[in-house]
């Protein structure tokens, strides 16, 4: 039986016996790889909490009348949808599962620099989920996630204070994970393990650190402020206090726009790992990858306004928020042309890790080339607040975070379990999330052209066709979520052993046992060269090795 | 099955250029967007490693050239239709001097707009065709935005402020009319539909009486009443001035400017010094602050003794205030002055809005509660004066010329001595003398005010000597009595 | 792969603490590495703070441009004596505690406890004399005259001045009315003020107490966060837990301290001396 081949001393076995005791080696545990097994056990629920809410949603817009649940039970549900997933699932998801788990793997270090600050961000996040799902069993909220001023403040009857206290608890936890990740990165490398011997998940993940420490207090006080004012009514954004309200935007979306890049960013990083792995040869331009993390980490501070032209911003801040807007396309791209470069003379196999990744360039493309839309004010104006935007940014989050994860958990997850699931499925499952996608969120940028306010439950006959459709897609995007659930899981019961190096990828997690050791190393490795350095006949001979029945 | 539309319907000046910088920015798309993933596919397939036959030797891993190629000309693209748009935006943020003014206001959840006449509707706009047409915007509690697919354009409206949006509506039909920023419950509904007319159709639209809710929820016409001596001018402004009058706004604010807070005459428009050194452009947002928030930016020159109209006026009366007193100023005036239309026949066609700024102050004086039975002025004079006693029906009346002479205003605010308790009472005086407030002071006091002026009060109250009748007059003192002694 | 290793000790449980003392965690290579791995997470640590600041100097400035005037005069109602006093106060414990960083430098033990001890002595000051100022807004309010009350909220009428946002809120308007004459109508007025003219809770004013109160009591928790890590800092000393060789809290807690002192040192200029 396959259980027998796996290495005995790992980090997921025990050696204290009973049944509290293996309970209590979880709930207390400093290792990161278990910390990340937490996250991943406990994010996952989220998004499928998230995944039910958007389900409602959508079966809603099947018919334009609203006719299925009442205005404040969609409000509710759009709310719910929105608020999870943004704080419970995206902002945490790459950084705290992935991220967890490999960055000390990555660099040769036995753990994170501060392994009990890394289990108190697990508990401020359960923490944090608790009193969101709180707000939503005790009635729900309906202010959208953006908690826009004055209605959340002032106007709103709904359980805005849990939830805000949710998000608030929730920044906690990020910054811990940053804290951790910037100072492990810089203080924690092993030896040899030069900056420009990083692989790119750590450069992504040292930028998107960079981020959630530098934005994600702002938007915790900010959501504080709303607390006080909405609990005692004095505050600063409530025009009948003689406040502003847009100064909250400002302020919201100070922080919310860069985690749009706090939740973009990780997800470059698995891609360039798995372009290089599956096309076997290094991956092209290193530098320029590694240094449009961080120009996009820095730009994506100076474009929250962009959120905010129609807002009654002035004319020139508009013009100026557009103009840096459209300066952080040029990294984007770069990103892009430089994994299709990489695929150039590669050996290229469509594994399942690899066929997200294709995945993750194609809608991300879509994506980022209709974020320029909205990045050019005249069109934005049209477009903003529609479906449109709903559109765009779900071909970022979803198309790209999303399927950046979905890739990466394939990826390593014989590395996490020690166990290789199922590559038929895996190639289904992924086609199916790609189909699904497009259909789901394609006709939403017809839609959004058209003129369809998004958070809308009631809209007019004339977009119905596109609703139906979209909903159609949705179903099957659901399917594609669902697939990789269980094949995953029983890939622990009946997978097969996978190796330390099943991909034969370079990386020093690649250099330890599946699942690796409690503390990740045998021997300290020390690092002689570069990242991604597959010989440069590597491809040629993965090519030649290539017999019918290998797989494609 | 009904037809779906995949392209909107292009019904502003303002349409037509957005799509084409949207149609190339697709087609600048297709060629990233689309020739990549064809790119991606054929790499895909021929370096399949199953592929034996391509070579894969001198592989290269960076190629700055390269690199600076794909970065540069994206750049250069980029910056092009970013050029594009911000001319054109800056042209969308930039109203024509002479547009229709509608003023409209979001609530949850509906909108109300008050054309220039004084026609209101409910979730509905109707404008004329071919028409420069600008909305002035206000939100009586939470955020909304006004959106308009078809003509391509939307705003937020937010609570306690002003914002502005303009459009030329160049196709006649009914388009969708939307609340764009999330609301609240009712968030999806809050909308309706905008109207374009022919010019005749919306002058003729413009004088059909009807019914509408009003924001602040009661029933209303919705066409003002029309008043004799009032068929000249900008109506919207006519009943702003009334409402100026009966406030009791110029018994501060004079066209002179001999008053005690400033003239309004040609103050819309201009920068106006502030106590603080800087100035403020009058705009219609700095209009509503002063009217609601007096004291947040008082003029240079005046004493911070305006009392405060918020919670008093609703958000439409202060819209026609500041329509009152932007007809006051010659750059108002024009804006609200329509273009020469040659369908613009109509009985209350708009004219020209310059008589509302010499029609208006004059309403102060005038008597507004003028149905005093002949009986009252009898029992105002047989009234016992010195015992203390009052006429509750003179009081009565007397409260209402109070009311509507605006005297509350600084009689309840501090600015004036607070009447209550003053009948019979001693009084200091400026001058350091002291004064027993009997009929006769009263008397004195309303028709030549700066004759004694109480301790501690600046001379400020303007004489109604020749403004009120005796029949008021007597009124007033009933009135003044029936608040104790 | 082209990676050497070299033989490390293969558990920690194995590797006991036979070459290093007990504080060098097992998964640090050496203890210069875990102490520069602390500062470093605490200076990380530090900026999250100054952005967490950041937000309320942010509505700040936005509101000082645009009510200049108010801002001015609102700076005259606070008690900027006891400010500057709180501000000398802060600045001498910020030596206290670098004295006392430098003293568990060179193992001096005693004087480590004492600067410590002087330290906590005048964080304590400096909460006393800060809990005195709001004591004194709170006290002009009717109706909440506690901060208690004020949270739990009950029924007010409004008095002549009252500076903590709520609903009684009451600013009082007087240009250097200082010698007024008593009595409600007299007062003001004489000076060209009208004294019914207090503007309350929609005033630009109750802004300004509004990020005085949450920018000063955020101030205030970190100020009770920094007393208990001293505490903390000093039991563990007494303990004789530090050594030349380890000290490393106390240098990070003193970091700590450091930027408490800073973000007063910028709250002191913006609130107190904005006339």
């Amino acid at each position: 039986m396959a259980t027998t081949a796996l290495p005995q001393s790992t980090y997921l076995h025990d050696d204290t016996p009973g049944l509290w005791a293996w309970i209590k080696s979880w709930l207390f545990t400093v290792d990161h790889k278990r910390i990340a097994i937490l996250y991943l056990l406990s994010i996952n629920f989220f998004f499928l909490l998230g995944g039910l809410a958007a389900t409602v949603v959508r079966i809603e817009l099947v018919t334009p009348q609203g006719d299925l649940m009442s205005s404040d039970v969609y409000n509710r549900a759009f709310t719910l949808h929105g608020v999870i997933m943004v704080f419970f699932f995206l902002i945490p998801v790459i950084p705290s599962v992935l991220g967890n788990f490999l960055v000390p793997l990555m660099i040769g270090a036995r753990d994170l620099a501060f392994p009990r600050i890394n289990l108190l961000s697990w508990y401020l996040y359960m923490f944090g989920g608790i009193f969101a799902l709180s707000a939503a069993v005790l009635g729900g909220v309906d202010t959208g996630w953006t908690f826009y001023t004055p209605f959340s403040s002032t106007y709103s009857n709904s359980n805005v204070i849990l939830t805000i206290a949710g998000a608030f608890i929730m920044g906690f936890s990020s910054i811990a994970t940053g804290l951790n990740f910037i100072v492990t990165i810089h203080k924690m490398r092993a030896p040899g393990m030069t900056w420009f011997r990083l692989p790119l998940f750590i450069w992504s993940h040292y930028a998107t650190s960079l981020i959630i420490v530098l934005a994600t207090p702002v938007v915790g006080i900010t959501l504080l402020l709303v607390a006080i004012e909405r609990i005692w009514g004095v505050g600063i954004f409530d025009p009948a206090l003689g406040g502003d309200p847009v100064l909250f935007q400002h302020l919201f979306w100070f922080y919310s726009h860069p985690a749009v890049y706090i939740m973009i960013l990780p997800g470059f990083g698995v891609i360039s790992e798995l372009i290089a792995t599956f096309s076997r040869k290094r991956i092209f331009g290193y530098e320029f990858i590694a240094f449009s993390s961080m120009a996009i980490a820095i730009l994506g501070f100076l474009v929250w306004g962009h959120h905010m032209f129609v807002s009654s911003q002035s004319v020139y801040a508009s013009l100026i928020f557009s103009f840096i807007t459209m300066l952080v396309a040029i990294p984007s791209a770069i990103k892009v042309f430089n994994w299709t470069a990489t695929l150039y003379k590669g050996s290229i196999s469509y594994r399942t890790p690899m066929l997200y990744a294709l995945g993750f360039i194609g809608l991300f493309v879509i994506g980022g080339l209709t974020g320029i839309f909205l990045g050019v004010v005249a069109v934005d104006i049209h477009v903003t607040d529609t479906y449109f935007v709903v559109a765009h940014f779900h071909y970022v989050m979803v198309g790209g975070t999303i399927m950046a994860y979905l890739g990466g958990l394939h990826y390593w997850w014989p590395k996490m379990t020690g166990r290789m699931y199922n590559e038929v499925w895996g190639g289904i499952s992924a086609l199916i999330v790609f189909v699904g996608f497009n259909m789901t969120f394609f006709p939403q940028f017809v839609l959004g052209y058209l003129g369809m306010p998004r958070r809308y439950h009631v809209y007019p006959e004339e977009f119905q066709i596109l609703h139906v459709l979209s909903t159609a897609g949705a179903s099957i995007l659901a399917i594609g979520f669902i697939i990789p659930i269980i094949y995953l899981m029983g890939s622990l019961i009946a997978g097969k052993p996978a190796g330390d190096n099943p991909w034969d990828a370079t990386g020093l997690e690649w250099q330890t046992s599946s699942p690796p050791p409690t503390h990740n190393f045998h021997e300290t490795p020390i690092v002689t060269t570069e990242a991604y350095a597959y010989p440069p006949e590597a491809a040629e001979l993965d090519a030649r090795s290539w017999r019918p029945g290998s797989p494609l | 099955m009904r037809d779906f539309p995949l392209f909107p319907e292009q019904a502003s000046t303002f349409a037509g250029q957005v799509d084409l910088l949207y149609w190339v920015l697709i087609g600048l798309s297709l060629i990233f967007g689309g020739v990549l993933p064809f790119i991606i596919l054929y790499l895909m397939v021929r370096y399949h490693r199953s592929n034996q036959r391509v070579d894969r030797t001198n592989q290269v891993h960076s190629n700055l050239p390269l690199e600076l190629t794909w970065s540069i000309i994206p750049l250069f693209l980029v910056m092009g239709v970013f050029f594009w748009g911000a001319f054109l935006f800056v042209q969308m943020r930039t109203p024509p001097a002479r547009a229709l003014e509608v003023y409209v206001i979001g609530k949850q959840w509906m909108w109300h707009a008050q054309h220039p006449n004084g026609k209101r509707e409910n979730n509905e706009l109707h404008v004329p065709i071919g028409r420069q047409v600008k909305l002035i915007m206000t939100s009586q509690d939470v955020i909304h935005s006004f959106y308009i697919p078809a003509f391509r354009v939307k705003q937020d409206v937010l609570p306690g402020r002003y914002t502005t949006m303009w459009f030329e509506a160049t196709r006649e039909g009914e388009y969708h009319l939307f609340c764009a920023e999330y609301c609240g419950t009712e968030h999806a509904r809050m909308g309706g539909r905008v109207v374009v007319m022919s010019a005749a159709a919306y002058e003729q639209w413009l004088v059909t009486p009807g019914e509408v809710i009003l924001p602040d929820g009661s029933a209303g016409s919705a066409l003002p009443v029309p008043q004799p001596g009032q068929d000249q001018g900008d109506p919207m402004a006519l009943v702003g001035g009334q409402l100026f009058a009966n406030l009791g706004c110029a018994s501060c604010h004079r066209d002179d400017g001999a008053g005690a807070g400033p003239s309004l005459v040609n103050l819309y428009g201009n920068q106006e010094r502030l106590v603080d050194g800087s100035s403020v452009l009058v705009d219609e947002n700095y209009l509503a602050e002063s009217i609601l928030n007096p004291q947040a930016r008082v003029v240079d020159g005046y004493q911070p003794i305006m009392p405060s109209y918020d919670g008093q006026l609703s958000a439409d009366q202060v819209n026609q205030l500041i329509a009152y007193i932007k007809s006051l100023s010659d750059a108002g005036a024009q804006a609200a002055t329509p273009e020469p239309s040659p369908q613009a026949s109509g009985p209350t066609a708009e004219g020209t809005a310059a008589p509302a700024a010499t029609a208006a102050p004059t309403a102060t004086t005038a008597p507004t509660a003028s149905s005093t039975p002949a009986a009252a002025l009898a029992t105002a004079t047989a009234a016992p004066a010195a015992s203390g006693g009052f006429d509750a029906a003179l009081a009565a009346q007397g409260d209402q010329v109070f009311a509507n002479l605006g005297c509350a205003s600084c009689h309840n605010s501090g600015v004036g001595p607070a009447l209550q308790g003053l009948y019979n009472s001693e009084r200091p005086l400026a001058d350091g003398s002291t004064i027993t407030a009997d009929e006769a002071y009263l008397i004195e006091s309303i028709l030549n005010s700066q004759a004694r002026v109480a301790e501690g009060y600046q001379p400020i109250m303007p004489p109604y000597q020749g403004q009120i009748s005796d029949d008021q007059l007597a009124q007033l003192v009933e009135y003044i009595k029936s608040l104790g002694n | 792969m082209a990676t050497t290793t070299r033989p490390a000790v293969p558990t920690a449980q194995a590797h006991g603490h036979a070459h290093h003392g007990p504080e060098l965690r097992h998964h640090f290579e050496t203890a210069r590495q875990q102490k520069e791995a602390a500062t470093l997470g605490m200076w990380a640590f530090l900026v999250t703070e100054v952005m967490l600041f950041g937000g309320i100097f942010m509505a700040y400035i936005l509101y000082r441009w645009a009510f200049p005037d108010v801002w001015a005069e609102s700076a005259h109602h606070l008690n900027t004596p006891l400010g500057t006093v709180n501000t000398v106060v802060l600045l001498v414990s910020s030596l206290t505690v670098a004295l006392a960083v430098h003293a568990a430098e060179s193992g001096n033990r005693r004087t480590l406890l004492t600067m410590l001890g002087i330290t906590l002595l005048l964080g304590f000051a400096f909460l006393g004399i800060k809990a005195y100022e709001y004591s004194e807004k709170f006290s002009h309010c009717n109706g909440y005259s506690t901060p208690l009350n004020w949270v739990t909220g009950t029924d007010q009428h409004a008095v002549d001045e009252c500076l903590v946002p709520g609903r009684a809120f009451i600013f009082p308007v007087e240009h250097g009315a200082e010698g007024a004459p008593a009595g409600a109508a007299a007062e003001g007025v004489a000076h060209g003020e009208a004294a019914a003219v207090q503007p309350g809770l929609k005033s630009p004013y109750q802004l300004f107490y509004f990020l005085y109160f949450v920018a000063t009591g955020l101030h205030a928790v970190h100020m009770i966060i920094g007393i208990t890590i001293v505490s903390i800092l000093a039991f563990l000393s007494w303990r004789g837990l530090f050594t030349p060789s380890y000290f490393t809290p106390v240098e990070i807690g003193g970091l700590y301290w450091h930027l408490i002192d800073i973000v007063w040192v910028f709250l002191f200029p913006l609130f107190y001396l904005v006339h």
